[in-house]
């Protein structure tokens, strides 16, 4: 013995072969409770058959076994679990699939929510009113379009012009301009301020109650429509159009901008400034456009409104289409279950936060939700204002859906994730070949349902002719 | 002749091996922990009579439900009920085979009481096993 133990102090470089011998009779290939534990076993059964051979289940060395077994089998399924969620191809929790599919710079998309117009069908006003005949029109509903009552159009803009602000009476809007080719007002109300952001009602569709934000709006034109950054000291807009086909065309009258889900905001204090900033809003079903972030005073009043980077494909926090020189900035992650981490800026790409801010999001439905206009016929909001003798009064509105809604759409699943991200990274965010083109825009999420793109360059191009290039950027090929 | 630890007169036993030879840490604090032959074999019969069925991990079948007996009425259905199980834990064990089995209770306790006939070497001895609200709470 002494013997061999000098020898291996002497030859401790080579104590290794035997080391490595002994490990080659294990076996490897055991994961399980029921391969490890025979594994175990016939280890034992070819190093020590003289030492126990009491191999039944009653036997306490085997229930021994059996321990080292399942432990053996947790740390097995704990490693295997760890690779499998390191591969987009084989993760199954929604966490690791979004950080994979952030690694290859995609971004995720949440649930899109239902938006679109309400068409005003009645006004009606506390307010001491009288029309251009002196009709009392106070506390009297005036539909839009009433057959029965001639001075209608009159009576609905007296109502009106009583709770636009004194600058944008009717004909005089505060901004004009096209969408959709169809001519687009936006008219200021006078009402009282700090009192809401959005109004909300709510749609009734297959016996499920959905909560609708009626928001204020604003657009660009011949772009969209879109909801203002919510602040409860912004006067509150509605939105006049007319198509030219007359008073009873679904798109001529005063609108209503709406949105479904419920805006909801979250105060946070950042009292030391932290670069690379993480704020978690663990709220589930956030949707994928409406989220603001507003520096506030002590009383809530905005200070300043930071602009988020656009939630698009190889856009993050510092590198991004926003101009170097706004430097209010945040990121937003998309979290398993459409909840969101609020990112900000490192101070060299943007501003580090500190003071007190206000996050606001918007809970969606989550699904594919289609409101027709029978869902939404009759909805009431009730809108204070201050009138032109600076008296307290409320303006009631009555609305409708004119067309349908189907612009909602669910978050992306799992496995849309898992297909969409590399195919994405392939494209290096440029559209140069016909795959890119039938890849890039899936960036957008489910607000795309199918896909196709077909290169017409050579559309109409007679094979049998002499080679020239429709584009003219090369020269014809002659042939002689 | 030897003598083991549990008394009996082993056959033969000079210059043999020992034909099982086991692993127990059961009232033996300190090395080393073989056992061999009957004792092994007793030892590993008790090691299932301690354990409540179905309290084995990936062995559900592991075990006796004697200890769901503790507190029925000792009659005939119960001790029948009893020695069939007792039956049952003892016949799992091939090295062993019943020559009779019997249960009793006294004071708090209840007591299998088995002659069993040891393999290979045919040996005849008895096993008593008492079960006490005690044990069963122990696990």
């Amino acid at each position: 013995m002494s013997e061999s133990i000098r020898q291996s102090n002497l030859f401790a470089a080579e104590d290794y072969q035997k080391v490595f011998k002994a490990y080659s009779f294990i076996d490897y290939t055991a994961y399980d409770f029921d391969t490890l534990k025979q594994a175990l076993i016939n280890y034992i059964q070819s190093y020590y058959p003289e030492d126990f051979n009491d191999y039944i289940e009653s036997s306490e060395f085997i229930a021994i076994i059996e321990l080292l077994a399942y432990f053996g089998t947790s740390l097995a399924f704990r490693t295997d679990l760890n690779s499998r969620e390191n591969f987009i191809d084989t993760a199954q929790r929604r966490e690791s699939i979004i950080r994979l599919a952030q690694m290859v710079n995609y971004v995720p998309r949440r649930n899109v929510c239902a938006s679109g117009l309400f068409k005003i069908a009645a006004v009606e006003t506390d307010q001491p009113l009288t029309d251009a005949n002196g009709v009392n029109i106070n506390n009297t509903s005036v539909y839009w379009n009433d057959p029965n009552n001639a001075d209608w159009f009159d009576q609905f803009v007296q109502i009106c012009n009583a709770a636009f602000s004194t600058l944008n009476p009717f004909g005089r809007p505060t901004k004009s301009g096209t969408i959709g080719s169809i001519p687009t007002d936006l008219y200021q109300l006078n009402n009282v301020l700090n009192l809401n952001v959005t109004y909300p009602t709510s749609v009734t569709i297959n016996g499920q109650v959905y909560p609708i934000d009626v928001c204020n709006p604003d657009f660009i034109t011949n772009q969209t429509i879109f909801e203002r950054d919510p602040d409860p000291a912004n006067a509150f807009s509605f939105i006049y159009r007319n198509d030219s086909l007359g008073v009873s065309s679904a798109n001529t009258g005063f609108f209503l901008y709406f949105k479904q889900g419920n805006l909801i905001n979250v105060d946070n204090n950042f009292e030391f400034p932290v670069p690379n900033r993480l704020n978690p809003i663990e709220i589930q079903n956030i949707n994928q456009d409406d989220v603001y972030v507003q520096e506030t005073d002590q009383n809530g009043n905005v200070i300043t409104k930071w602009i988020k980077v656009p939630a698009l494909a190889g856009e993050n926090i510092i590198y991004n289409s926003i101009q170097f020189s706004e430097r209010n900035i945040f990121d937003v992650i998309s979290g398993a279950n459409d909840t969101i981490t609020v990112r900000f800026a490192d101070g060299n790409f943007g501003n580090i936060p500190t003071g007190l801010f206000r996050t606001w999001v918007r809970v969606s439905a989550n699904t594919n939700l289609v409101i027709r206009p029978t869902d939404a016929q009759g909805l009431q909001i009730t809108i204070p204002y201050i009138g032109v003798d600076q008296q307290q009064y409320n303006l009631t509105i009555v609305f409708n859906l004119e067309q349908t809604i189907g612009n909602a759409a669910e978050s992306e699943t799992n496995e849309q994730i898992k297909l969409r991200a590399p195919e994405v990274f392939s494209t290096q965010s440029r559209m140069v070949n016909g795959s890119d083109y039938n890849v890039l825009p899936l960036i957008y999420g489910n607000s795309i349902a199918k896909l196709q793109a077909i290169d017409r360059t050579y559309s109409g191009m007679s094979r049998y002719i002499d080679l020239n290039d429709p584009t003219g950027f090369h020269r014809d090929l002659i042939i002689f | 002749m030897a003598t083991n630890q549990s008394g009996y007169v082993q056959k033969g036993s000079k210059n043999r091996r020992p034909y099982f030879v086991g692993f127990n840490t059961v009232g033996q604090p300190n090395p080393p922990y073989s056992l061999t032959d009957i004792d092994i074999v007793k030892r590993d019969i008790n090691n299932q009579f301690a354990t409540p069925l179905g309290s084995r991990v990936m062995l559900p079948g592991f075990g006796t439900n004697i200890y769901n007996y503790l507190f029925d009425p000792f009659d005939d259905y119960t001790k029948n009920a009893i020695i069939q199980d007792a039956t049952r834990v003892v016949e799992s064990d091939p090295r062993v085979e019943i020559i009779t089995i019997d249960v009793f209770q006294e004071d708090q306790a209840l007591t299998v009481a088995m002659v069993l006939k040891f393999q290979p070497e045919a040996i005849t001895d008895s096993l008593f096993v008492s079960f006490t609200l005690t044990d069963q709470e122990t696990f």
